[in-house]
């Protein structure tokens, strides 16, 4: 029953993101001749390998443009980014880019009258489409808005905890008992596997599958770290205090956590470098319990 | 020629006894002893050796490249086969003791000392070639020697985290202090760190003190003299197998690479001093992260990542050569390069002692580093001098790619069907 919760939780969470408005929406060009035409909009990002695209003048995209190659032209506007890496672009003289520019490659032309909310040249390619994943400052937040995000997180702790208690008991024990070895494993799937994503996506063609992908380690990260708080609490308070109920500690758990990171977070470089920390050791918990699947083996010979 | 471990011995495991193990003084001493040793040893490697000699040889003497590039070859076999020849030795003359291993490392440490203090003086090929051979006989001779000190000198649980520290240190001071690449920079940087440690060493090697024979009773302790693979069976070929094809893969791509000025100049020769701290500060990384996974999951567990981060690293070069024509300046790959370097450097400094026990100590790691990094080495510095001048970056690039990919696939598979043998297990309650 709880598998099947997860998994249908899962696709849920798949099917809202794939919607005409959803974040991962937009437009595959691998040859061909494509416009986006006047009052037309087109939801999330354009990704143009070979062949030609217009975004007409009253056209619009709502993400960003990655250009690996071909020709595009572009006279309406552009929410996010503009990366080219190869091929040819040109915005012209109505075009409204409110993101920023960068280059990495190919030939880019920008005529004057051109709207252009930064133009960084980064001869760095990977850096390009690193960066537009930098979006700009996040608006002033509401009153009140930490509590409602305190309370998504131990919602969220609490739903792991009911739906995959023994995923999190593993990653938690992980952590706690050999820290050293999530933290490592950690580090490295890190490294790797940003590497990995910014060069699936580069080929175009696997980037449903890096999304995927980064979905999975995203929600593996967060039942790591729901497990390391639930276990903390339980050796903390030790296993008879709360009932010995696995939610209500991850709930507890994570709840302290994110609070005591916050806290935390308000001294520089502590902050950050604590929050790396949780987040690393989380998400090479869930690794090395393959996925929460079994227990840590150590030092097989 | 080998022996099993003897009835008296037992395997060192992460039980309570070897939890235990003290923290002594002579405990500290031996593995900064080591560390010492085996990152001088490696800084020298990396740089006069590796670089300083083909710049001197081009540079200064004015011989084409690829003559170079044999001479290199040349050492790397000398070396090879004098490993195994003085490991024969060794063990046939039972030299296998403490002093005997520290007195041959002092003197093959000196004698690198008065190599690098006369290159200066070499005027020709031949003078070259010569002073190849003396380096490579000497560089042979220590190698069983000084990786055999590894059972006297520290305890198999403490192994993983001793060559995460040399590689940390040899690589960190290799790629930050090497900005220029000219032999005569190497030499001035080389010569007094080296000259300072090779008399400390002769000192001790020859001065009878009793510390020494401190250190000299550990590998008769289970907890330094068995490894923590010795005995098990059927480790040593896998284990030689997987790193000779690492440190082909790596030497393959990396000699191709260096021949590429715009990738060069933008990492490991580049110009700024930030650029070369980062990919340091990735070998850094990379050491320590091994150092952990050694220590507690063995050395299998590193092989996969290995062989993953050097196909991926390989295939964004060959990307950036195929649609961008190449010359990135992107530091990403280098730093994932150095990463994978300083994996596989610190498996290959702790394996060798762990598959054998206090006699065996010397003649397996003669056969495992002439076999895997040496002859590595040279197969690859004789397909690259060859490839160089017949084909393009890009089809080099394929071919390493490639290799490294079916090393990635051999590994999975292994790791999906191979025996498994836990030692303990965390549970989750």
């Amino acid at each position: 029953m709880r598998r099947t919760l997860v998994i249908l939780a899962f696709a849920g969470l798949l099917l809202a993101g794939c919607g005409e408005q959803g974040s991962i929406g937009g437009l595959l060009v691998l040859e061909g001749e494509h416009t986006v035409g006047a009052g037309e909009t087109l939801y999330g990002d354009l990704f143009v390998l070979d062949g030609e695209v217009l975004v007409a003048n009253g056209g619009r995209v709502t993400g960003s443009a990655f250009v690996l190659g071909g020709t595009v032209e572009i006279a309406g506007s552009i929410d996010g980014d503009v990366a080219v890496v190869g091929g040819d672009v040109e915005l012209t003289e109505d075009a409204v880019l409110r993101g920023g520019l960068r280059r990495g490659g190919g030939q880019v032309m920008v005529a004057p009258g051109a709207s252009v909310g930064s133009e960084l040249v980064s001869p760095v390619a990977v850096d390009a489409v690193i960066g537009l994943t930098r979006r700009a400052a996040e608006p002033e937040q509401p009153p009140g808005w930490l509590v409602v995000q305190l309370l998504a997180i131990v919602l969220f702790a609490v739903l792991v905890a009911w739906l995959a208690p023994g995923v999190v008991a593993r990653t938690g024990a992980a952590v706690a008992l050999q820290p050293l070895v999530p933290l490592a494993v950690g580090v490295l799937a890190l490294i790797v596997g940003l590497s990995l994503l910014v060069f699936m996506v580069f080929t175009v063609v696997l980037i449903p599958v890096a999304l995927l992908m980064a979905l999975a380690a995203i929600l593996g990260t967060a039942v790591g770290v729901v497990g390391l708080a639930q276990r903390a609490v339980r050796q903390l308070a030790g296993d008879g205090s709360l009932g010995g109920r696995g939610v209500l500690q991850a709930a507890v758990g994570t709840a302290t956590l994110a609070i005591a990171l916050w806290l935390v977070s308000l001294l520089p470089m502590i902050g950050d470098i604590a929050t790396a920390a949780v987040v690393t050791a989380g998400l090479g918990s869930w690794l090395v319990t393959r996925f929460g699947t079994r227990d840590l083996v150590l030092g097989s010979a | 020629m080998f022996r099993k471990p003897e009835g008296g011995e037992r395997r060192a495991t992460s039980d309570g006894a070897e939890a235990r193990l003290g923290r002594t003084p002579s405990t500290w001493f031996g593995a900064t002893l080591l560390i010492g040793l085996l990152t001088g040893g490696y800084v020298y490697n990396l740089t006069l050796i590796q670089l300083g000699l083909p710049d001197f040889g081009t540079r200064v003497l004015g011989l084409p490249r690829a003559d170079v590039a044999w001479m290199m070859a040349g050492l790397a076999v000398v070396t090879a086969l004098t490993a195994v020849a003085v490991a024969g030795a060794m063990l046939r003359s039972g030299r296998t003791s403490f002093r005997a291993k520290l007195r041959i490392a002092s003197v093959s440490a000196a004698g690198q000392v008065v190599l690098t203090m006369v290159l200066g003086l070499v005027g020709d090929a031949v003078g070259l070639w010569a002073w190849m051979l003396v380096a490579g006989a000497l560089l042979g001779a220590g190698i069983p020697a000084a990786f055999g000190l590894v059972v006297d000198l520290v305890p198999v649980r403490w192994r993983g985290y001793v060559a995460a520290a040399a590689t940390a240190i040899a690589y960190a001071l290799a790629a930050t202090l090497s900005g220029e690449w000219r032999a005569e920079s190497f030499v001035a940087l080389l010569l007094p760190p080296m000259g300072v440690g090779a008399a400390i060493l002769l000192v001790f090697a020859f001065w009878r003190m009793p510390f020494a024979d401190v250190l000299g009773s550990h590998q008769r302790d289970a907890r330094y003299g068995v490894g923590r693979y010795a005995g098990a069976g059927g480790q040593l070929v896998p284990a030689l197998i997987a790193l000779f094809v690492i440190f082909f893969i790596d030497s393959f791509g990396f000699l191709r690479l260096v021949e590429t000025p715009a990738y060069l100049n933008a990492a490991w020769q580049s110009g700024e001093t930030g650029d070369r701290v980062l990919i340091a500060g990735a070998h850094v990384l990379g050491a320590l992260v091994a150092g952990v996974l050694y220590t507690h999951l063995g050395h299998r567990s590193l092989l996969g990542w290995i062989f993953g981060i050097f196909a991926l690293v390989h295939l964004m070069y060959l990307f950036d050569v195929r649609l961008m024509g190449g010359g990135s300046q992107a530091l990403a790959m280098p730093a994932l390069y150095a990463l994978g370097v300083s994996l596989y450097t610190v498996v290959n400094f702790a394996i060798w002692a762990d598959l054998s026990n206090a006699r065996t100590v010397v003649m397996l790691s003669a056969i495992g580093v002439a076999a895997s990094a040496w002859t590595a080495t040279f197969l690859s510095t004789a397909l690259a001098i060859t490839w160089n001048q017949t084909r393009p970056l890009e089809e080099h690039l394929e071919w390493v790619a490639a290799l490294a990919l079916v090393g990635l696939l051999i590994v999975a598979v292994v790791q999906v069907y191979g025996r498994r043998r836990p030692e303990s297990r965390v549970r989750a309650s």
